[in-house]
């Protein structure tokens, strides 16, 4: 009886021990903002991107060449919600999608030909779990369909919430690699 | 002048021999035997011997320009010495620097895995079997596109072999070095004192045909650049000047010169071509000395000014002082041999021998002519 109970204070205490939460650091680190849309280089920016798509060829340099637009047009959006500019960040934040798959894609080439030995999924998965941190605290923030009136146009339901869960799978994807 | 040849044949050879006494130990090919050991084991001794090599290669050199000078020694004769030069050196192992090893890395990133090389570094190809025995793995290419591109000549013949690739950069750059050689000798109105004070330079021999570096490339389209110029060959020029400044960028500081150049032929006018060469030799001098503030000095950049300088070689300070500097130049791999670190007393050293020889001859002039 008293080793029961014993045993049963022992379990009660180490079940209500506070346990330190562990908070994954990734070493992964995304840009800084760069120029906003309405900066007079915001366009030759997006032309130079274009540019630049020409020049990473193989498949490491357009996996890094992707990835690294994914991670500048996400913290564009991050930076657009912040300032209360949802359709313009709905907009980044698509294309970071968009370039987050390319991105994945390029991974998975670079693992068929076999030139490295999982450098590029290591850092996109990583990568992948920057996104995810980000786009949680996003996720948490925005609940609610937000419907934007821009001046002299119809007002526009932008499902934020949606989009930012799809965000979120499509940077599971990075693990598939 | 049979002692001087046999002297200077047996110099090269024994370089050959030398060289295969750096092999590095990660190096896919036991190449050398028991040399590399040796030549680790005994630093002191190898050290005293790279002096005695340089000394030597030194004395020959000097004693065929006096004889060129003299007229004592024909054009098919240093041909048949460059020939020689070439042809016993280019077995040599790359003893004095990894540059060649880059130059296949970057080849390799680019024809082999179609990556591009400015963007993706070579240890972000961790199955590249190079990378064990390349020493700047960590960095994108280092060369501009011009070089990147031809590099696939050497690169396409070698088949995927290593040994096979270091021996076709070697061509490849000992075939630049003997068309450079040709643009002098042509350019000079075939001044065999021109030739041998370019062709012979120990500096531009070691540093061309057993180090292998890509200097030679891209003086060679400079000066091609300048010979065009001369006839009139517009489109051609400029073509073989930017390829020049697309191999290592040093050559874009001749843009002046070759502005004024062009302009002048352009306009009909007269060309003092002696003094642009002189200055060109000045401006590639300056670009030299300047070469700290991004790196190092290497050696090897000394060809950019030799290169002009072999072109007004009649200005016997300028001649002179080059020559002694290039000895002091190359003295720089001494303390390395000696302690075989970049680091600790050797970068003092290295400060202390580059001027000595130009010192010792400004000296020795200002007494001569006091």
């Amino acid at each position: 009886m008293n080793r029961t109970f014993c045993v049963i204070i022992l379990a009660t205490f180490l079940y209500l021990l506070p346990v330190a939460h562990i908070h994954t650091v990734t070493a992964y680190t995304l840009p800084y903002p760069s120029y906003m849309p309405g900066h007079t280089l915001y366009t030759p920016r997006i032309l130079w991107d274009q540019v630049m798509e020409w020049w990473h060829f193989g498949s490491i340099s357009k996996t890094k060449y992707h990835l690294a637009l994914s991670d500048r047009y996400l913290v564009e959006a991050v930076t657009l919600l912040e300032y209360k500019q949802y359709l313009l960040a709905v907009s980044a934040l698509s294309h970071s999608n968009t370039h987050f798959i390319s991105s994945v894609l390029y991974a998975r080439d670079v693992v068929d030909e076999q030139k490295d030995k999982g450098l590029q999924a290591t850092i996109l998965k990583e990568a992948g779990k920057e996104h995810t941190r980000v786009l949680t605290v996003q996720a948490e923030t925005f609940v609610e369909n937000i419907t934007w009136s821009a001046e002299h146009e119809d007002p526009v339901t932008l499902e934020l919430p949606f989009l930012l869960r799809q965000s979120l799978i499509i940077r599971s994807y990075a693990n598939t690699i | 002048m049979r002692i001087l040849f046999s002297i200077y044949i047996g110099t090269l050879v024994a370089l050959v021999l030398f060289s295969y006494g750096f092999v590095d130990p990660n190096f896919p090919y036991r190449l050398g035997g028991l040399l590399p050991a040796v030549v680790l084991e005994h630093k002191y001794l190898a050290t005293a011997v790279y002096c005695v090599l340089l000394i030597s290669m030194y004395f020959s050199y000097l004693s065929f320009m006096k004889k060129a000078e003299q007229k004592k020694l024909s054009a098919g004769t240093i041909w048949k010495l460059i020939g020689a030069t070439t042809a016993i050196l280019i077995p040599s192992y790359p003893a004095f620097s990894y540059d060649i090893f880059n130059y296949i890395a970057t080849a390799r990133v680019l024809f082999t895995y179609h990556e591009n090389p400015y963007i993706v570094m070579p240890i972000e190809l961790p199955v590249e079997p190079m990378l064990s025995f390349m020493h700047a793995a960590n960095k994108t290419a280092l060369y501009g596109i011009s070089w990147v591109v031809l590099s696939g000549i050497p690169q396409g013949v070698s088949f995927g072999s290593i040994l096979a690739a270091v021996l076709a950069f070697k061509v490849f750059i000992a075939l630049f070095y003997l068309g450079l050689c040709f643009l002098i000798y042509n350019v000079t109105k075939k001044s065999t004192y021109a030739l041998v004070f370019f062709a012979l330079n120990p500096l531009v021999v070691i540093e061309t045909l057993v180090s292998s570096h890509n200097d030679v490339v891209m003086m060679g389209f400079a000066l091609f650049s300048f010979y065009l110029l001369t006839r009139r060959l517009y489109i051609g020029s400029v073509t073989a000047l930017l390829f020049s400044i697309g191999v290592k960028f040093a050559t874009g500081f001749l843009l002046p010169v070759y502005g004024y150049v062009f302009y002048r032929q352009v306009w009909g006018k007269s060309v003092p071509y002696k003094r642009v060469y002189f200055i060109s030799a000045l401006l590639m001098l300056g670009i030299f000395l300047l070469s700290p503030l991004r790196e190092e000095l290497y050696s090897w950049y000394f060809i950019w000014p030799l290169t002009f300088a072999s072109l007004c070689s009649d200005r016997k300070v300028l001649r002179n002082g080059m020559i002694a500097l290039s000895l002091g130049l190359l003295l720089r791999f001494a303390p390395y041999i000696a302690t075989r670190e970049w680091f600790g007393i050797t970068p003092t050293i290295k400060l202390m021998v580059t001027p000595a020889p130009l010192a010792l001859y400004l000296l020795w002039n200002k007494v001569l002519h006091r």
